[in-house]
């Protein structure tokens, strides 16, 4: 529903009817959910004990958005999601726009050449070369769960992998789609602003 | 989306705040409004980051098709 409404509203004006469907397309699947969830706790399919109607665990969320203690789980919920994410991009853009992992690189130690081969395997595991590559350097995985990092580099991992994988699909794309007057005018960008696209196609 | 799910993850199995330490606390004492509050509230955060993401993703690279 966001989805559509972010992506349609620079057609709202143009094409409001199609907009307003979209929307509402996208409200109706939870609608019927919520309905569906009502109706079972209503007709008494399944005790209130294990699922409570959704009014009142709406008076519920109501009271305790009033108190005040569910806006600092819910900051520090996203204070994580966010800082892992950040980490995650930081580490994945410039493992792949340094040219890590490539095939002709030189490597230090026998984990960095595990990393190698992984990458070798195929592109979309390069989340596994860089936690290679990181434990090369401290060759002991323990401190992650001492250091009481363990969330935000779980979190680095995958999202590296998958900033990885996108950034490999996008430089793919460039290579097959477009000409060489459209290539150069988007290198040209890219050279600018190369960690930009790059963090955004890992969204 | 996936740094999402992992921080959920990760907040149910060590953590002492945080939305998926409300779920798995509240689900550990039976008590299942409080239960289903956290998860109501992790869905809709899911949903607008989400088309927050998507909204930001589509205005940066809108040059490049959907991956």
């Amino acid at each position: 529903m966001v989805r559509a409404g972010l992506r349609y509203s620079f057609e709202l004006r143009m094409n409001a009817r199609a907009v307003t469907t979209d929307v509402l397309l996208g409200i109706v699947p939870i609608a019927l959910l919520v309905a569906l969830w009502q109706a079972i706790a209503s007709f008494g399919y399944a005790p209130a004990s294990l699922l409570p109607p959704p009014v009142w665990c709406s008076c519920a969320s109501r009271s305790n958005f009033v108190t005040g203690t569910f806006q600092h789980e819910i900051g520090a919920t996203l204070f994580r999601l966010f800082a892992g994410f950040s980490i995650a991009v930081i580490f994945g853009v410039q493992h792949r726009t340094s040219g890590g992992g490539q095939s002709g690189r030189q490597f230090r130690s026998t984990s960095d050449r595990a990393g190698a081969g992984a990458v070798a395997q195929g592109r979309a595991v390069s989340g596994t070369a860089v936690v290679a590559r990181f434990r090369s350097r401290i060759e002991d995985y323990g401190w992650l769960r001492q250091m009481r990092c363990f969330r935000f580099c779980f979190s680095t991992y995958y999202g590296a992998s998958m900033v990885g994988a996108e950034i490999d699909s996008g430089r793919r794309w460039r290579r097959a789609h477009l000409a060489v007057k459209s290539c150069s005018r988007w290198c040209c960008r890219l050279r600018v602003r190369r960690s930009l696209p790059a963090a955004a196609l890992a969204l | 989306m996936i740094s999402c799910i992992v921080v959920f993850l990760a907040e149910m199995i060590t953590s002492t705040d945080g939305l998926g330490h409300l779920l798995v606390t509240a689900a550990r004492t039976f008590q299942a409004v409080d239960m289903f509050v956290p998860l109501i509230t992790i869905s809709l955060l899911g949903l607008i980051l989400n088309g927050l993401l998507q909204g930001l993703r589509s205005y940066l690279l809108r040059g490049f098709p959907e991956v």
